[in-house]
């Protein structure tokens, strides 16, 4: 088969490509997540992080071996461009493929055709690119208008597209969102059998072909049913080869709207459409563990989301010591102001506080006012544009300073002049001296647990006496 | 992802009135007796605002075997005995022991050179360990239940962290307000004087925070 002898050049295209088109499938993510909603940006990062972290997993050659020769034809053909449309006609054989390609197009009938309209075969892609363009339209795409700039320029030259592209696509994905998540539903009640994760029995042999080519029927209805077509998103051609990966990650997250935190074991008119990739194991065990490893990767996506500063970083272990270390610092957080309410509390009496109605404090969240901090705080908090990794310890620094305003303030012995810090720690009197200083062990302490963790953030806090507390200079380093 | 506003309502309030039960007005506690109470009612706050979740459990029967069961009791008041049922906490997953040694043997028995994938699964294990320690409850979960409850805990622990901040901020507006109201250069104030102007700036202030907010 000529697709053989053609498979050889793509693969060397692919491999010293891969490292490229990963680094434009960051610098696109990035970009792209910029401009999109959050949901659906989190969609397409979820592809894209796939592929990041399958190149981390599976060195990429091997990958492109061991998955169809579909995803290696394609990849020869986004990154090569050179073949020839007769490649095409190997497509639809696939059902991996045609479910793959249900995925990502919309038109009745051909599923290849798709493919050809984008790649820069000089003259013989034209005419089924019109055919195409008008079937997408007819089937009343809202981009319809992009494709006429998008055909054109196609080439292999990604980085080329993905900038000029960039904003164009943000069109496209605010609408592929909702639809993509109701047609994902309706191609999962389409098909009437599919190959359930947990499978205890057995299934014989000849299911998955049987399987396959029910679904593939099903899968062509949905498509007929008007799919938004990401004709735009040829920008990530070489997340098609993962295709497959989105795909079942989709089903794996379909699932967990569906059913939340079910058990695997699930109702059967809610099952779980997953399916076994070519050229992998097919049994039950393998099905379930990749379910579990793809519920585990989304929720981890999940807290990245949560976590700040932690959207660039890939890799459980990486996440998990970001995570670590956000919750330990939320901690120390709360333990410092629990500190610093126990300071303020004396002077307040709670009995009236208790009759505070909770509506008048409800709605109290969003970011903290730099109004209830005294003017100095102001000058701490107004380094805003930090990365969100040292605001935690910026806000320790303003809450270390606070916590000498109401030092201050407590001591309130004609100290009224909240600058004068320094004195107050000097000039204490008699009874709030040792408090003072008591109050001062503690804060050193919390501090150094803070400074111990995060060795490279120091934050510093000019008010602190130089002579009581030399431990606990600070320096905030931006 | 954002607490709801209801969750922190329900929060604060449960947060004043474990303060006012752990007797704050009483000034003769030393410091670290007041922070770790205000700790206290902050947490248990947090974990019956939240409701029920793993790791809720988890924390009020860390807490109830901590602390002196009085306190919390007043606190909780008729949910204690509910919350603090013993089928709640400590579940660990029961493994039989010999079965663990036997795995343990035969993985220490043969070591395979160091994989990247290997040694990147330890790494992960690890840190999955460290933050089983962390979260309350953790240590009868398995890794994806644990990855939820974290999540939910963060998020918890996130609007803990708003909640209080906001609380500072308001008692210490209070105070800036009540001393620069004061119409003497004495420090200390009459203390109904400065209980009533208190909670008068502190419902102005939480109003301000509303509307900003």
């Amino acid at each position: 088969m000529n697709s053989g002898s053609s498979d050889r050049s793509p693969k060397c295209f692919l491999n010293q490509n891969w490292d490229r088109s990963v680094d434009h499938i960051s610098q696109f993510g990035s970009a792209l997540g910029s401009f999109m909603s959050p949901q659906s940006s989190f969609e397409l990062e979820r592809g894209l992080q796939r592929i990041g972290h399958l190149s981390e997993e599976v060195p990429p050659q091997s990958h492109f071996m061991d998955s169809s020769g579909n995803s290696q034809a394609l990849g020869g053909l986004v990154i090569a461009g050179n073949l020839a449309l007769a490649h095409l006609d190997q497509f639809p054989a696939d059902p991996g493929f045609a479910e793959r390609a249900a995925r990502f197009s919309s038109f009745d009938g051909q599923s290849y055709g798709w493919f050809s309209g984008h790649f820069e075969l000089p003259g013989s892609g034209k005419p089924s690119t019109a055919a195409i363009i008008q079937s997408l339209t007819a089937s009343g795409l809202q981009i319809g208008h992009l494709e006429s700039n998008r055909q054109i320029p196609v080439s292999n030259e990604q980085q080329l597209k993905m900038n000029s592209a960039g904003p164009a696509i943000s069109r496209e994905e605010m609408s592929l969102s909702d639809p993509i998540s109701a047609s994902n539903g309706k191609k999962r009640k389409a098909p009437s059998k599919s190959k359930e994760k947990d499978a205890a029995s057995p299934k014989p042999s000849t299911d998955p072909p049987k399987v396959a080519d029910e679904e593939d029927s099903d899968t062509k209805r949905c498509r007929s049913s008007g799919k938004i077509h990401e004709i735009g998103i040829d920008n990530v051609k070489p997340k098609l080869e993962q295709n497959d990966g989105a795909r079942s990650n989709g089903n794996a997250e379909q699932k967990q709207r569906k059913a939340g935190n079910d058990k695997p074991s699930e109702p059967p008119k809610d099952y779980i459409h997953v399916r076994a990739r070519r050229g992998q194991a097919t049994d039950s065990h393998s099905l379930a563990e990749r379910v579990r490893r793809e519920k585990i990767s989304q929720r981890m996506k999940l807290l990245q989301d949560l976590v700040p500063g932690c959207s660039k970083v890939t890799g459980k272990a990486v996440m998990l010591d970001e995570i670590i270390n956000y919750v330990q610092s939320l901690q120390r957080q709360v333990e410092f102001l629990s500190m610093k309410l126990a300071t303020v509390n004396p002077q307040l009496d709670f009995d009236n506080l208790a009759n505070l109605r909770a509506k008048d404090l409800i709605q109290i969240g969003g970011p903290v006012p730099n109004s209830a901090y005294s003017p100095e705080m102001s000058m701490v908090s107004s380094y805003a544009d930090v990365p969100q990794q040292k605001d935690i310890l910026h806000s320790i620094a303003t809450n270390a300073m606070d916590f000498h305003c109401s030092m201050n303030m407590l001591d309130s012995t004609g100290h009224q002049d909240l600058n004068a810090h320094q004195a107050c720690l000097g000039g204490f009197g008699d009874s709030s001296s040792q408090l003072g200083f008591f109050w001062e062990d503690d804060l050193q302490n919390i501090v150094q647990m803070g400074i111990g963790q995060d060795q490279e953030i120091v934050a510093s806090s000019h008010n602190f006496h130089g002579g009581t507390s030399p431990a606990a200079q600070m320096k905030i380093e931006l | 992802m954002r607490a709801s506003s209801r969750f922190k309502s329900v929060f604060l309030e449960q947060m004043l009135m474990g303060f006012q039960l752990s007797g704050f007005p009483c000034r003769t506690m030393s410091l670290p007796a007041r922070m770790h109470a205000i700790k206290l009612s902050a947490d248990v706050a947090m974990a019956v605002a939240r409701g029920s979740r793993r790791w809720t459990h988890g924390l009020i029967a860390h807490l109830s075997k901590k602390e002196d069961k009085s306190f919390l009791k007043c606190i909780l008041g008729k949910q204690y005995e509910r919350l603090t049922m013993p089928c709640y906490s400590s579940w660990k997953i029961q493994r039989c022991k010999t079965i663990l040694r036997r795995s343990f043997r035969e993985r220490f028995g043969k070591q395979k050179p160091a994989q990247a994938c290997t040694l990147a699964r330890s790494l992960v294990k690890t840190r999955a360990q460290v933050l089983k320690r962390l979260v309350p409850g953790g240590k009868a979960m398995d890794g994806y239940s644990l990855l939820d409850e974290t999540m939910d805990y963060v998020v918890c622990l996130q609007a803990q962290v708003d909640l209080m901040r906001h609380l500072l901020g308001a008692f210490e507006a209070s105070k800036l307000r009540a001393q620069t109201k004061g119409t003497s250069s004495q420090g200390r104030k009459s203390i109904k004087d400065e209980t009533d102007g208190n909670k008068k700036d502190l419902i102005e202030l939480c109003m301000h925070l509303s509307d900003n907010a």
